[in-house]
């Protein structure tokens, strides 16, 4: 992993990156607020190794003071706007957003652009930003399906930056200095990696001006290296996240998953409604929770990423139904994949997701939403808006194909969050994986060799 | 009117359901929500978890439709946001749908208000479902077993003291016969109150409401009325253990019904309080290491209510270092008027998010039917209330805390590493 992101630093030095803080406003007056997203082409995936989480810290770092004001100051200030702002880090974007009543638009914008570029780190807040940060991770191990959505990630992705853990492990956190965390923030924010996105009351020439302001003060930067493929599983993997006490299971399988580029994605997209994505008609609601009562939650779905990321199956029964729930959801899986949707499940499908149009773009903050996805994936203008055109040009061939043969790999991951004293033996059973052959991992260890 | 130009239109009916339009041609779509003024409040003791039982129970088949018809067709037209939910005072059945499935959500609705058939098989196999969701709201999340000892501590004889979700022994015991007996009291249009939001004509929507839903009798039963609590005269407290990473404390006060003209005090106070990143709480407590987060809020319900506040300590602090903390900020907000700035301040955020809740027409349908519920009138959820907001003093938040933050009105419990 340590090679990978110094062949990424060598790399970098030869890509300059674009000059312009791009704009994306949409006037809507009919509430008297103003959304403001700086979108960050950046996240977790820029975490080296061993420093999980310090993407989010650099990141975070822009409200705990700048030159000219303490954090407290800033909350202060904001709150006498009547405006908040959050950061929000993901794999693959960092979102700062902000929102304002109209009326404090001018002095909101101000302020966010102190942020932006004059922020400033003390020793003192670092400190308090970690023990903070090390707290959201263990309130975070406290529930059950973070948990599992932790460890999936890390068993299927191993070393490859989707593995990591966002906001950290309690071991990286500790390995970040301040060094690390202004150095990261020199490297993220950049002309060329941040973009303005926004709706409501206000003219788009003010925000354009917003915009020109921060690049007239962002440095020039280099770009960041193009995250590699990740490897699929070659085989069945099974793993036991054993923390104590558990009444309930979280049962997840996971498989890479498929490029939103990718020409059978739509195809997939309708197959995966039918399984398990699209709402309480599907196969996993249907077989799992309806005719059993073995669940809450079934349901299947897909995250996107400029690299495949994950194709997940969920079910959360108690520890007594793990064998029959396990072993019917392991079987509607393999029908799944073998055999793709039947016609009636095809031509259902298609209605409903080209009927569900207008909420594809129903508000202006759903299309900024819409945008921001866009641009953070590399994905064509209006590519979140085109499901519905996509799917209903779809033929039924197509989606059964795409069913059967879309998903990389033979190997699958099935792993379940609950006491392994309790229910190793039942999961053996229902994976037809011998017990020794069972990965056991202690629920708050998720730090790589 | 509501807010800006934007106005509702109000039908009422002789079987007593009340129509609520907002015209917002602004998307081809529009969100139907109903909302009965049912909640676990009215259920009988031995009996709990029967109103949230209906979130499920209310998909299955009616005299007209097979089990799972209602989703399938509703998901079929399009529909977005297809869910229900439950609170102590009311349940809502809500969805989002293309401009030209109105007649079809009409049918179907008014259908599932008088013509639901409750059969063994279904009530069995969604029970267990129900069962599973308690296992994961309540029994292995630490935070959902730590609100439902709160409850049960502060309410002593009141429903709001149970969960909504239902005790585990009243949900193995519960029977077919049960829900067929709290529908037919319930489920009625009296009860109800529909709200429509959207691109939509109002005289249109009240002619279809009219004719699907015009001929269901009203009910015959009252609502169940719920035991007065008795006033609390001592300070309570329970420690319990539970599985988490580090202790939680919870601090609860009983407060006046939401119906108070004080309910808009509560609202600032929570931002004071925690809900804001510059509130007091969160400096004293989040911004010196002691704890690493701390919530506040006001439940609004219709009979008196309860205030809490609750601070996740940071590691190897102990309750003993942060109750005296939360507890003296109290004092302090009792002895010493808020600044003008400091208020001022809390209520631009509180229309912050007001506004931005109303951005949806789903989010316009959940405050009217939530200021309904509340209040039995729109305008208290939209105008009253913030002409409310506006007039608030320092004098008048001095006063609220005074009069209902008192110590033996307080109810504490803390949670322990296990």
């Amino acid at each position: 992993m340590k090679a990978f992101f110094i062949s990424i630093t060598l790399l970098l030095a030869v890509a300059p990156l674009s000059r312009a803080v791009e704009v994306t406003f949409e006037r809507n007056t009919n509430l008297p607020l103003v959304y403001i997203n700086v979108l960050g082409k950046f996240g977790s995936v820029q975490d080296p190794a061993h420093k999980e989480g310090l993407t989010l810290l650099a990141a975070e770092s822009l409200l705990r003071g700048t030159t000219k004001h303490t954090k407290q100051e800033i909350q202060a200030l904001l709150e006498s706007y009547g405006a908040e702002i959050e950061i929000d880090t993901r794999a693959e974007m960092t979102v700062i957003r902000g929102r304002t009543l109209q009326s404090n638009l001018d002095p909101f914008l101000n302020l966010l652009e102190e942020l932006v570029v004059d922020s400033v780190l003390t020793p003192q807040e670092f400190k308090k930003q970690k023990e903070e940060q090390q707290a959201k991770v263990q309130s975070m191990l406290d529930q059950d399906w973070q948990v599992a959505l932790l460890h999936y990630n890390r068993a299927l992705f191993g070393t490859h930056p989707y593995g990591s853990p966002i906001d950290g492990t309690l071991k990286s956190l500790k390995t970040i200095s301040l060094e690390d965390v202004l150095a990261q923030k020199k490297r993220i924010l950049q002309k060329g990696t941040l973009t303005v996105i926004g709706s409501g009351d206000a003219k788009e020439k003010r925000i354009s001006q917003f915009a020109k302001s921060l690049e007239k003060r962002l440095p020039n930067g280099e770009a960041f290296a193009k995250v590699q493929p990740p490897k699929p599983l070659l085989s069945r993997k099974v793993v036991l996240v054993d923390k104590p006490d558990r009444t309930q299971l979280q049962v997840v399988l996971a498989q890479i998953g498929l490029l939103p580029t990718d020409p059978r994605y739509f195809a997939f997209y309708l197959a995966n409604n039918a399984y398990g994505g699209g709402g309480f008609t599907t196969r996993l609601f249907n077989q799992l929770r309806k005719a059993n009562g073995w669940t809450y939650s079934a349901y299947s779905q897909m995250m996107l990423g400029q690299q495949p990321r994950s194709w997940t199956s969920h079910i959360s029964p108690k520890n007594t139904d793990l064998l029959p729930s396990l072993s019917k959801l392991l079987q509607v899986h393999q029908e799944f994949l073998t055999s793709g949707i039947t016609e009636e499940e095809f031509l259902f499908g298609k209605e409903q997701i080209t009927q569900k149009e207008g909420f594809l773009i129903d508000t202006p903050r759903k299309r900024a939403e819409n945008a921001i996805l866009e641009k953070a994936l590399g994905l064509s203008k209006g590519f979140m808006s085109s499901y519905a055109s996509q799917i209903s040009k779809l033929k039924l061939k197509q989606v059964n194909a795409a069913a059967r043969a879309a998903i990389p790999g033979d190997g699958l991951l099935i792993l379940v969050v609950g006491t392994a004293s309790i229910v190793k033996k039942d999961l053996a059973k229902a994976t037809q994986v011998a017990e020794d052959q069972i990965e056991v991992i202690p629920f708050d260890q998720l730090d790589l060799p | 009117m509501l807010y800006g130009t934007t106005r509702a239109q109000q039908f009422d009916y002789t079987n007593g359901l009340r129509l609520v339009v907002v015209e917002d041609s602004s998307s081809p779509t529009f969100a139907y929500q109903t909302w009965f003024r049912v909640g676990s409040k009215n259920e009988e003791k031995g009996h709990t978890g029967l109103a949230h039982f209906f979130e499920h129970l209310l998909f299955k088949r009616t005299k007209n439709t097979q089990d799972g018809e209602f989703m399938k067709r509703l998901e079929k037209a399009g529909s977005d946001g297809l869910n229900a939910f439950t609170g102590k005072d009311m349940t809502a059945y809500i969805q989002s749908l293309p401009k030209k499935a109105l007649p079809l959500i009409i049918k179907l609705e008014s259908d599932r208000m008088q013509n639901l058939v409750i059969d063994d098989k279904a009530f069995y196999s969604e029970l267990a479902v129900v069962k599973n969701e308690r296992l994961m709201r309540q029994d292995n999340n630490p935070d959902g077993t730590l609100l439902e000892a709160l409850f049960a501590l502060a309410y002593q004889v009141h429903p709001y003291g149970w969960p909504i979700i239902g005790f585990p022994e009243d949900l193995d015991a519960m029977k077919p016969e049960h829900a067929k007996k709290f529908y037919q009291e319930n489920y009625t249009p009296e009860n109800a109150i529909v709200v429509v939001v959207g691109d939509v004509n109002a005289k249109k929507v009240s002619e279809l409401v009219d004719h699907a839903y015009g001929s269901i009798p009203r009910g015959t039963h009252k609502l169940r009325t719920s035991p007065p609590e008795p006033p609390q005269d001592k300070p309570r407290r329970r420690v319990m253990k539970v599985q988490i990473s580090t202790p939680k404390i919870f601090i609860g006060y009983h407060i006046p019904p939401v119906q108070s003209e004080d309910t808009v005090a509560f609202e600032v106070l929570e931002t004071i309080l925690a809900s804001s990143q510059n509130s007091r709480l969160r400096k004293k407590l989040v911004d010196t290491g002691l704890a690493s987060d701390v919530g506040a809020g006001s439940f609004q319900n219709s009979d008196p209510s309860y205030f809490l506040i609750t601070a996740k300590l940071q590691e190897g602090k102990s309750p003993d270092d942060v109750e005296p903390l939360i507890l003296s900020t109290l004092k302090e907000l009792r002895e010493v008027s808020l600044s003008d700035a400091e208020l001022e301040s809390a209520k631009n955020l509180i229309r912050l998010r007001f506004y931005s809740s109303l951005e949806k027409l789903s989010g316009v349908a959940y405050q009217i039917g939530s200021s309904e519920v509340k209040f039995g009138d729109i305008k208290r959820g939209f105008q009253t209330y913030q002409e409310q907001l506006d007039r608030l003093t320092p004098e008048k938040m001095k006063s609220v805390l005074t009069t209902y933050f008192k110590d033996e009105q307080r109810s504490t419990l803390v949670g322990e590493v296990k």
